[in-house]
């Protein structure tokens, strides 16, 4: 019998890059390296879990601007395109390296990954992932979760609470629609929480919400479990925390598992070593270098000289890991178990991306501790939140604090001298929103057609994900150019309204351009 | 009550604080104690931080009486004759151009006010470049920072300039007066637990003010305040609380338990003696922790080729096999076979590790009666 519980929490999420307007769009390859990393290796370990009959559960958060790429028709055929031309590379690739046996069966591996891969996304998945993520819930192995519709930071959009729920609506509402169920859970963008905001997610009959270590920890009144349980917020929605020990030995760069030296290296890649002339047709239109995602060498240690990668150690590396990270949430359980008069929960949640695609062996090492938590062990047992709640329904209330998951643990990765100039601008068309359709509101077909064009562009600038990159400092003028463009969008649409007189040939375009939730009204909007 | 400045920012900041018990608006003038509570030099490797620096060395009071000097200019403060003073200051200090500018206006006014006229725009767009409807918004950062931001039209400023006595005008400055307002329940200017000031730049348009105060209930007004001390509100804000911070000392007793219990669950052991020692302790680890960098690992992150920061130098090499046969016949190296151009033409690159290599080429016609077999060899070594 398990003494205590882990919950796997991983977050998925994109913020919404689609250009139609362009042939070739470098910034879309973040969902086809994505796709190809980090979503489609994980339907592949769901696949063979399931196929082996291992008892497992695990939590997955797909962001409803993920979701609405993924199932966009221009974006899985430029998917599709994409995959063609790294199937191209790999065959080049493999006859480069035929004389060099240490590459030349990395090379073949690439091959073989992007092959299996395009042969599942257009035979076996029918190019519909959301179809296939939704078969493993349905079978009860995973749970799905939303997010805030297009993951904007919700603390620093209250100033206008309409907009901070219309996030969490139009979330609930798009889960809705591609899963046919209600939520039960959500990730807060950021894990950015505030007291008040669990008003809106019991609107939505959300049960449960997650947040950083401390909003847990420096929650009111003390919660006696710590980290450990679940909690219940005054308006019973189900609270969890990040346990950081378990966090830190996965997530830091330096101290985690996924800077071992015989994982491979993420930042040598043949898009900025192959000679230019070979590789131009695969990087950037603009002749830029950039990462391909063929990568050959290991991590080797802190040296320039890096060594082969060879994927069978790697393999065997990620196994060793992921029994030491069993271990030790088992040592961890034993300790917790006799203080708390209920069985102990560790809540691990993690960017789903860093599985595959930043650490190439995460998703094998998610696979192997999966498969030994089934099988090598009887201390731990694997749950989501929603299941916690069932078997303990009877909670503490506490008041969780203020805080993120974004580095200091409060808003200013989203708040300072690299962004704050969007907050006036965003703040403004948050109440200009509010207005517009008080006075426009329901006036016949055409006004309420602009007005939910408008909640869209509004919610694409809101999105956390610019001022993230704007204060990264990288992509930060493609960061600044989205925030602006969707407020001028936005602008320009009520525009119209205010005059009376419409360009439906400058409405159609802006539609088709940011054509997610198509299924919104300006409804998610008022109180 | 005195507060105290813990963090400060990273940049240059001279912020003049003034803290009284209870806020002071409108009020007959009383001599008030002025505090600098925090002057803090960061040193700066660039140039134009260097510069700003010894810009925001001097006062406003002493730019201001220079550009006087020279231009018969009269401090009276509206916002136009502001912009006057700035556009002459920035003649007189030079600030070369550069955008890293706009931080360092964050926490220095003298600095803002020289950088202002003669700073680039970030970027060219048509968003509003101003709103003026005199609103001033409030924003958490974290438990000890907030962030402002106001809008202040001309017409509202004359308004309230107009009320202000005419010997009262000059040195009038701008500054935004933070609350705190915990179980105040209603505020009305004057019942607020504690104030302070912070000396502003208006056309800055934005502050960011260290309340250090985790746990707090915060109001802020911006407003222009006389020599006499009078201050004259123009906005006032929306209220905030800021997060707490710190393990809560209240206890549910349904869901009590004993201290060395709680802290055993925390993973605190051995910190102190005393609960309070521990409690403190944890808090600074908990402070460290949250403040240590941990990598986000989303996908539009990170992204870009690491900068070595040491010298290097990388050479590969390939060889390049290429050659020609008929158009319909079949090429094989090493029995894998090799596409031909339409003119009958093949190119084939190899990379090239240390050691002896053979590569076996055979050619054979369409009818296969004819079939040519060439071998070039390569041996590579580093000398």
């Amino acid at each position: 019998m398990e003494k205590g519980y882990l919950s796997l929490v991983l977050h998925a999420h994109l913020p919404f890059v689609r250009h139609p307007e362009f042939e070739d769009f470098l910034e879309e390859r973040w969902l086809f390296e994505a796709l190809s990393e980090t979503y489609m290796p994980l339907l592949e370990m769901l696949e063979g879990l399931t196929a082996d009959g291992v008892d497992f559960c695990f939590t997955l958060n797909l962001s409803p601007s993920l979701c609405s790429m993924l199932d966009d028709g221009l974006l899985k055929d430029r998917y599709l395109r994409h995959l063609n031309n790294m199937i191209t590379l790999c065959e080049g690739e493999i006859d480069r390296h035929r004389f060099d046996p240490s590459f030349h069966r990395v090379a073949l591996m690439y091959y073989h990954r992007f092959t299996r891969t395009r042969d599942k996304f257009v035979n076996n998945y029918d190019r519909n992932l959301i179809a296939e993520f939704k078969k493993y819930q349905d079978r009860g192995v995973l749970e799905i979760i939303t997010c805030g519709a297009t993951h904007g930071f919700l603390p620093l959009l209250r100033v206008n609470k309409e907009a901070a729920r219309a996030q969490i609506r139009v979330g609930a509402n798009s889960y809705r629609k591609f899963f046919g169920t209600n939520p039960k859970g959500i990730w807060l963008p950021e894990c950015g929480y505030y007291e008040g905001v669990d008003k809106f997610l019991k609107e939505e009959g959300i049960k449960y919400f997650l947040t950083e270590t401390h909003g847990i920890v420096f929650a009111d009144p003390r919660p006696k479990f710590g980290v450990y349980s679940g909690y219940y917020t005054k308006n019973k929605v189900g609270v969890f925390a990040r346990d950081s020990e378990s966090s830190k030995s996965v997530w830091s760069a330096e101290e985690g598992y996924p800077g071992d030296y015989n994982y491979r290296e993420y930042y040598r890649d043949v898009g900025f070593d192959a000679d230019y002339d070979y590789i131009k047709p695969y990087i950037s239109p603009c002749g830029t270098r950039i990462f391909t995602g063929i990568k050959y060498y290991r991590i080797t240690g802190p040296t320039l000289e890096k060594q082969p990668y060879n994927p069978e150690i790697a393999a065997k590396t990620a196994a060793d890991h992921a029994g030491n990270f069993m271990f030790n949430r088992q040592k961890q359980i034993e300790h917790l178990s006799p203080m708390l008069d209920r069985k102990p929960i560790i809540v691990c949640p993690y960017d789903a991306e860093l599985y595959g695609h930043w650490w190439f062996e995460g998703v094998q090492w998610l696979n192997f501790l999966i498969r030994k938590i089934c099988y090598d062990q009887n201390t731990i047992k694997l749950t989501t939140p929603s299941r916690y709640l069932q078997i303990y329904p009877k909670n503490q209330v506490v008041t969780p604090a203020a805080s993120s998951w974004g580095y200091k643990g409060y808003y200013e990765v989203w708040l300072n001298g690299s962004n704050d100039w969007i907050y006036p601008h965003l703040h403004r068309a948050q109440d200009m929103m509010g207005e517009a359709i008080k006075e426009h509101g329901s006036g016949g077909d055409v006004k309420d057609r602009v007005l939910n064009q408008m909640v869209r562009e509004l919610l694409l600038a809101q999105s956390s994900d610019w001022a993230f990159i704007m204060k990264t400092g990288t992509f930060t003028e493609y960061a600044s150019k989205r925030t602006i463009t969707h407020l001028e969008r936005f602008h320009l649409l009520k525009s119209y309204l205010d005059r009376g007189s419409y360009d439906f040939e400058v409405i159609e375009d802006i539609e088709e351009k940011d054509n997610l939730f198509p299924e919104i009204t300006y409804s998610v909007y008022c109180p | 009550m005195r507060k105290k400045t813990s963090r400060s920012p990273k940049k240059t900041r001279t912020v003049n604080k003034k803290v009284t018990k209870k806020s002071t608006i409108a009020k007959p003038a009383k001599k008030k104690i002025v505090k600098k509570v925090a002057k803090k030099k960061v040193t700066k490797k660039k140039t134009v931080k260097k510069t700003i620096q010894r810009v925001a060395k001097k006062t406003t009071k002493k730019l201001i009486k220079k550009v006087t000097e020279r231009t018969g200019l009269r401090n009276s403060f509206s916002s136009r004759t502001a912009k006057d003073v700035a556009a002459t200051v920035a003649s007189i200090v030079s600030i070369p151009k550069n955008k890293e500018y706009s931080e360092e206006m964050k926490f220095s006014p003298e600095a803002a006010v020289a950088a202002s006229e003669v700073a680039p725009q970030k970027m060219q767009y048509n968003l509003p470049l101003k709103y003026a409807d005199d609103r001033i918004v409030l924003l958490v950062r974290d438990p000890w920072w907030m962030f402002t931001y106001w809008d202040i039209s001309p017409n509202r400023i004359d308004g309230v300039l107009a009320t202000i006595d005419s010997d009262e005008r000059n040195n009038l400055k701008w500054i935004v007066r933070a609350y705190e307002l915990s179980g105040v329940k209603k505020f009305n200017g004057r019942n607020a637990n504690l104030s302070f000031d912070t000396e502003i730049y208006l056309d800055g348009g934005s502050w960011y003010i260290n309340t250090n105060q985790p746990g707090g209930l915060w109001c802020i007004e911006i407003g222009l305040i006389s020599d006499l001390g009078n201050f004259y509100p123009v906005a006032r804000s929306n209220i905030v609380g800021s997060p707490r911070f710190g393990i809560s000392s209240n206890i549910d007793e349904h869901w009590a338990s004993e201290d060395d219990d709680h802290f055993k669950i925390l993973g605190i052991y051995d910190l102190g003696r005393s609960s309070m020692e521990r409690k403190r302790k944890f808090e600074e680890i908990v402070k460290k922790t949250v403040s240590s960098p941990l990598a986000s690992w989303g996908m539009s992150s990170p992204g870009g080729i690491k900068k070595e920061d040491k010298f290097f130098l990388e050479v590969w090499t390939e060889v390049i096999l290429h050659g020609r046969t008929m158009a319909d016949a079949k090429v094989n190296v090493d029995g894998k076979e090799v596409t031909l151009r339409d003119d009958g033409t093949f190119t084939q690159r190899y990379a090239l590790v240390e050691g002896d290599f053979e590569y076996k080429v055979v050619g054979v016609s369409k009818n296969k009666k004819h079939k040519i077999k060439k071998t070039p060899a390569v041996k590579r070594y580093n000398k």
